[in-house]
């Protein structure tokens, strides 16, 4: 009965239960909404921090930066300083592991791809040698057939010079170096040319000059001069009539009858020997065994060099073994071939505490196809490449032996095994199938070592550190950006960080946006609910005295009241409460969909040509649908609290029931009678006075709202201060390699700097691009052979660089590391380096000319040189027409620097090269041609020959970073290529604009959502002013209707009332504005003051108009 | 002629649900000099009359004369600031004014300048029997009796001819009341006020120099 009476009684109160039952369902909703979606980013940020792991790669960028078998001694000093940087003890380091790799060999492995740095050694048994001529340029009887410009080399030994088409030939006497001794210097003609008819070279002499020059062995050309100038000519003999485009070679053909080791299988095969720098001359009918290089490109079975084991050998390459004892063994060729042997075949062997994040898993290069990883600790344990185990036949579970080896530390691949002995390994797993990591193997520690341990362990592996990778950590998801952040500032010069994430921050922050806003809503949602919850309980439960009172009086037990009184809101309430719940659940996925989408919109960024998008990214995790169990909590929790309050207010109007004891404190105003002032404002303002907490609250609100929203608006503008700023600031951009790991050794062509340049959108270009140089007679003699424009190209590469640049930041010693100690002499700085007044030596083969130049001090030292000393070194440049160009230039040492690197390079202006006005078509960057190019011969000389310039490095910033979406654009439509995105132009650019995105990305949300935020609080600060105006004046309707009573008109009350709030507000707002200004913020708190004011004297308006409405009969007649 | 003439008043109360006719035809002349009681019943229609005497509101039919001239042709504002003042039962003094303040306002809203109020409002707040200590004190701190002197010294201050009182004894002991009747009294006979109060109390009513009785909103003495 009490039940049912309570229902009904409590549902003939329609409109209020209806009213209460519709707030409750949508606050239901609302929490649902809510909490699910707080659960759902909180279990997939959960998922994400499981599935993603961040890396942090410590790398020294070096000089041979990314090449894992350089001999670097900087990086090694780098990562022995490492040894003191204690990564590992920071906050949000999971773990901290310097690089440990080494070479292995693997029993029965054979290597077939990847480097094989004895791929071009051989160690021979040959014999049956035949020399060989070597044709080219054709074979021909008809003279017209020869080319406009040759030389003929008749049978009478003279050199004929053929010259257009006339084929008028100018003879020149021709004398072998015997016939020159036989004739007196007197009988000499006033030109002649020698020839040498071992080396095939010819020498004219004439009276002013000297031109030494040779036979190419490539073009079959010959370089010769005629009046002064280099020419190449083909050369051809004449016999009988017959022109044949041909030289006597020293090269041989032979048959290798033993093979101690050779990349190919040609045993039994014929090969084309060259004699090389070697004096070999094999007799015939002999066998030798021979130490010789493969000449690359050459056809057939190959072509073979003879070579020294090593510079400076004194042992012979070659040996005549015909007559050789049996007893006696191949010695130095055998201990050779076992070297090249094991080399031949190395494996390569890391080792990490956690394998799978190292960089290769990591990035997704490679996986585990098969197996598992070998856990920490687990020391007999591998994991071997797929290809390897194809080859080798191995499958999960099998054994491998593996023995390291040990490399000297000035060559990584110069090894012999250790003295340890092979161990024998488990292969616990096996990669997917990858020809570039054929040979590699994991493990998860020293396996050669007794404890197995390998970082911060008592042991690594023995042979020294080679490479670029100095170490690797695992981090925190969450906070890798800042512990990066913080691993920089501990780094030696020189080391760098890089963060792959897998795509954590972009997968995690829209979750994180949503999680703070799901807790804000919950929070807000369980507020609201509570508030409006406390009203139902006060208005169903407290103000039922009258019911309660009459139930009462009849005799009603207590538990029967409470019965009737909470039956009625527990109806109202859990109806409400279940299809909230269920309408939650059933909106739950088109609003998480939904407010998903707006929070990657929010996070998306262009990334394209970024450098963001460096490093894979893992596919996106997704899932679910709201628990039922959320569901049900929200609807227990608000159900639950909705009948808790009701008890409590039950409770509280049974202790009201029995009479209170002693007085109720009356407050009273300390101020006594005032007579100042006049009219409504005096009374307004004694009302403001004296309104105890009513004056307090609008005050303190007023106070409050304008600090607030001054801050906000002072941030705003903060803000967007600072996104001027930094749209306005440069951005830098660098040409890098096809991982955008490297900017160094790109070799980006000439006109795609110009193509860069042509965007109009750049301040800056600096470039650089190297020259090997040597100093005059350091060159050897590579003879004529087959091999010695491969040999001579060898030796160059080893040599030092002149490099030209047009800014110093663009050297490879200096590009990432950008503090450099340099000392100029007087009147010169870096300027020099875009100083386009030097005629490029391309032009004018750098005659003449005089270039400044920077130099290490180590290279000063080396050669004893002081500042200001001029130097004169030889150098090579690849022309466009496919050729070269040797030529000395002469450089004057203008300053010197510390090297940071072994490698003694030499920096020039860029004008050595290329004039650097060149490179910058922007009209508002191109100076006036310089001087040099008014000469039209070496203007003409230039063009032929510029035109292949290739450049090592490049750098360029952009003219504000409010261009960079029109570069980008630009740079997509000139088709060039972006990390892990190859296009037309195989030229990658990576923009160095992640912390421009990211503080850009921060500073827009922030401003996208003040935006909203800005004009949504007005509104509720409005609200707020005429609720609080309202609360506030709703309870003084007596006091309107005193004055009214007394004769004051409604003007008079209305301003009284008015001017009290307008006082209390601007009491409460002047302080918080003043209390701003002093903290530095600038006019816009005066405009959020102002709105606040307005707002809140609007809402007072319209609350002492409703107010003022008022029944002065019903109200002043009113008995208590 | 009377200072207050009722010429057949009426007044309707108009709710969402009824009206309630609270006064029908009701006449009568008050005068200056005399303190003239309204008695009835509870719901006979005192109040209202009284209200409509002190200008909350216009009658819904007849009319009322003050000094000749009906309320509906003056602003009924000026009409309570100038012509009759009121003294509730309830006292209603604004709470956040001191004694002095609440009796100072009406004058103030006449024009006068604080000063002048001031020392009227102390002269008032004497002659109605209350010590100057009282002046600078809050209602909230007042008894009963001292707080309906106040009101009455209010109505004073507003300097009318016409003092009207609803129930000024109905929450005050008896000695109160007592002595709140003798102010009024005097005020009537011997400053010459036009004193109307209405009252439940027959004893105060008897000592009146006129009574109106009304019944269910008529006027039956």
């Amino acid at each position: 009965m009490y039940v049912r009476n309570g229902i009904k009684t409590t549902l003939r109160a329609g409109k209020r239960s209806l009213l209460f039952g519709l707030l409750i369902f949508l606050l239901t909703v609302t929490v649902t909404l809510g909490a699910g979606m707080w659960v759902y980013c909180s279990r997939m940020l959960a998922q994400c921090d499981e599935s993603y792991t961040t890396i942090a790669l410590i790398e020294y960028i070096g000089s041979d930066y990314n090449n894992q078998d350089a001999a670097d001694e900087f990086s090694r000093n780098a990562a022995q300083e490492m040894k003191s940087v204690d990564i590992g003890a920071l906050d949000g380091v999971k773990l901290w592991e310097p690089s440990e790799n080494t070479l292995v060999s693997i029993q029965d492995y054979k290597r077939n791809s990847g480097e094989l740095p004895c791929g071009d050694k051989a160690v021979l048994e040959v014999s049956r040698f035949v020399s060989i001529p070597v044709t080219a340029n054709g074979d021909f009887e008809d003279e017209t057939l020869l080319p406009q410009d040759c030389v003929v080399y008749d049978a009478d030994r003279r050199l004929w010079i053929v010259r257009g088409e006339g084929k008028e030939m100018e003879a020149y006497p021709v004398f072998t170096e015997g016939g020159v001794k036989a004739l007196t210097e007197q009988e000499l003609p006033d030109r002649y040319i020698i020839f040498n008819e071992i080396t095939s070279e010819y020498q004219l002499v004439s009276p002013d000059s000297v031109y030494e020059n040779r036979v190419d062995t490539r073009s079959r050309q010959v370089l010769f001069p005629v009046d002064g100038q280099k020419e190449n000519l083909p050369y051809y003999t004449c016999s009988n009539g017959r022109y044949t485009g041909t030289y006597e070679s020293d090269s041989y053909s032979a048959y290798v009858s033993r093979v101690l080791y050779a990349a190919d299988d040609i045993e039994g095969k014929l090969i084309m020997l060259d004699p090389g720098n070697t004096d070999f001359k094999p007799e015939s009918g002999e066998r030798y065994l021979i130490h010789a290089d493969k000449i690359m490109g050459s056809g057939g079975n190959g072509s073979y060099s003879v070579s020294s084991f090593y510079d400076g050998c004194e042992e012979l390459p070659y040996r005549k073994i015909s007559d050789k004892p049996e007893t006696e063994g191949d010695g130095i060729f055998q201990e050779y071939s076992q070297t090249y042997q094991i080399a031949g075949s190395y494996a390569r062997m890391e080792a990490s505490k956690d394998v799978s994040s190292l960089e290769v898993f990591h990035q997704g290069t490679l996986y585990l196809k098969e197996g598992r990883f070998p856990q920490e600790g687990e020391t007999s344990a591998c994991v071997i490449s797929g290809t390897t185990a194809l080859s080798m036949k191995i499958d999960v579970g099998d054994r491998i032996c593996v023995t390291e080896l040990v490399s000297k530390p000035s060559d990584r691949f110069d090894m012999e095994p250790s003295a340890q002995g092979p161990v024998s390994l488990t292969v616990v797993g096996i990669t997917n199938e990858s020809r570039d990591y054929d040979g590699c193997l994991w493990t998860s520690g020293n396996v050669f070592s007794s404890d197995g341990q390998v970082s911060g362990g008592a042991a690594g592996f023995t042979s020294p550190k080679f490479g670029y990778q100095i170490g690797r950590c695992v981090l925190d998801n969450e906070s890798a950006a800042d512990t990066v952040e913080r691993i920089e500032n501990m780094l030696p010069e020189q080391v760098h960080v890089t963060l792959f994430d897998q795509g954590y921050a972009e997968m995690s922050r829209p979750l994180k946006m949503l999680l703070s806003i799901a807790k804000a809503v919950t929070a807000a949602g369980i507020c609201a609910t509570l508030v409006v919850l406390l009203l139902f309980a006060y208005l169903f439960v407290a103000r039922q005295k009258e019911t309660v009172s009459v139930l009462s009086s009849l005799g009603t037990p207590e538990r029967k009241i409470g019965l009737w009184i909470l039956s009625g809101a527990a109806v109202v309430s859990g109806v409400s409460v279940i299809f909230g719940g269920i309408a939650g659940g059933m909106v739950f996925g088109r609003v998480l969909d939904m407010t998903l989408r707006a929070a990657k919109g929010q996070y998306s960024v262009d990334r394209r040509y970024s450098e963001t998008a460096v490093g894979a990214a893992m596919d996106a995790i997704d899932s679910g649908n709201l628990p039922v169990r959320v569901i049900a909590a929200v609807c227990m929790a608000v159900f639950s609290m909705a009948m808790m309050l009701c008890i409590l207010f039950l409770q509280g109007m049974h202790r009201t029931g029995s009479p209170k004891k002693g007085k109720s404190r009356v407050r009273v105003p300390k101020d006594q009678t005032s007579s100042r002032g006049r009219g409504t404002a005096r009374y307004a303002l004694l009302a403001a006075k004296r309104g105890g907490w009513r004056s307090g609250v609008v005050m303190g609100v007023a106070l409050g709202l304008s600090v607030f929203l001054g801050m906000l608006a002072g941030s705003v503008q903060d803000k967007q201060t600072q996104l001027d700023d930094i749209y306005h600031s440069t951005m830098e951009g660098y040409i890098v390699d096809t991982s955008g790991r490297s900017a160094l050794g790109v070799g980006v062509p000439f006109y795609e700097v110009q193509e860069l340049s042509s965007s109009g959108l750049l301040n800056e270009i600096l470039v650089s691009t190297g020259y090997h140089y040597w100093f005059e007679g350091e060159m050897p003699d590579f003879g004529s052979g087959h091999s010695s424009g491969d040999r001579m190209n060898a030796w160059l590469r080893k040599q030092p660089e002149i490099t030209a640049l047009n800014g110093l930041s663009a050297a490879p010693e200096f590009f990432y590391h950008q503090k450099w100690e340099i000392q100029w002499l007087e009147g010169w700085n870096e300027s020099m380096f875009s100083d386009d007044r030097y005629e490029p030596f391309l032009a004018g083969y750098g005659e003449g000319m005089q270039y400044p130049a920077l130099a290490g001090r180590n290279f000063m030292d080396e050669h004893h040189l002081s500042p200001g000393d001029t130097v004169e070194l030889w150098t090579r440049a690849d022309t466009a027409g496919g050729d070269y160009i040797t030529a000395p230039v002469t450089i004057q040492i203008v300053g010197t620097y510390m090297q940071n690197s072994s490698k003694n390079s030499i920096y020039v202006p860029l004008s050595f090269c290329c004039p650097p006005s060149l490179i910058c078509t922007d009209e508002a960057v191109n100076t006036e041609n310089p001087s040099w190019m008014q000469d039209m011969d070496a203007l003409e000389r230039y063009n032929a020959n510029a035109g292949s310039t290739v450049f090592d490095t490049c750098r360029f910033s952009l003219k504000s970073a409010g261009v960079l979406d029109h570069f980008r654009d630009y740079l997509e439509e000139k088709e060039f290529s972006a990390v892990g995105n190859l296009k037309r132009i195989r030229t990658t650019i990576l923009l160095k604009d992640k912390s421009f995105t990211e503080v850009t990305g921060n500073l827009e949300r922030y401003m996208t959502f003040t935006d909203i935020l800005l004009p949504a609080l007005m509104a509720v600060v409005g609200l707020m002013g005429f609720v609080i105006s309202w609360l506030m004046i709703n309870g003084r309707k007596m006091e309107f209707a005193v004055m009214r009573g007394i004769g004051a008109g409604r003007v008079t009350v209305f301003l009284t009332f008015f001017m009290e709030q307008m006082l209390l507000c601007l009491g409460g707002s002047i302080p918080g504005i003043l209390l701003l200004l002093l903290m530095g913020y600038g006019k816009t708190v005066w405009i959020a003051a102002g709105a606040i004011i307005l707002c809140y004297l609007a809402g007072c308006v319209i609350s002492i108009l409703t107010g003022s409405r008022i029944n002065l009969m019903e109200l002043l007649t009113e008995k208590e | 002629m009377g200072i207050l003439e009722l010429h057949h008043v009426g007044y309707i109360y108009s709710t969402k649900y009824q009206k309630v006719e609270a006064l029908k035809d009701v006449s009568c002349v008050f005068e200056t000099g005399l303190l003239q009681a309204i008695v009835g019943r509870s719901g006979s229609g005192k109040t209202t009359l009284l209200s409509l005497m002190a200008g909350l509101d216009l009658p819904s039919s007849g009319e009322i004369l003050c000094a000749g001239k009906p309320t509906s042709s003056m602003k009924l504002d000026e009409y309570r600031r100038d012509k009759a003042a009121v003294i509730y039962q309830n006292f209603r003094l604004l709470p956040l004014l001191t004694v002095a303040e609440n009796v100072m306002y009406p004058m103030e809203l006449k024009g006068m300048n604080a000063r002048a109020a001031r020392k009227k409002a102390t002269e008032l707040v004497a002659r109605v029997g209350l010590p100057e200590s009282v002046l600078n004190r809050y209602p909230a701190l007042l008894s009963g009796g001292e707080q309906q002197r106040v009101a009455i010294a209010r109505a004073l201050g507003m300097d009318t001819k016409i003092l009207l009182a609803d129930e000024p004894t109905g929450n005050l002991d008896t000695a109160n009341g007592e002595n709140i009747f003798r102010i009024l009294q005097s005020l009537a006979h011997d400053n010459g006020y036009c004193v109307i109060v209405v009252t439940h109390d027959d004893g105060m009513a008897a000592r009146a120099d006129r009574i109106l009785k009304l019944e269910d909103g008529r006027a039956v003495r």
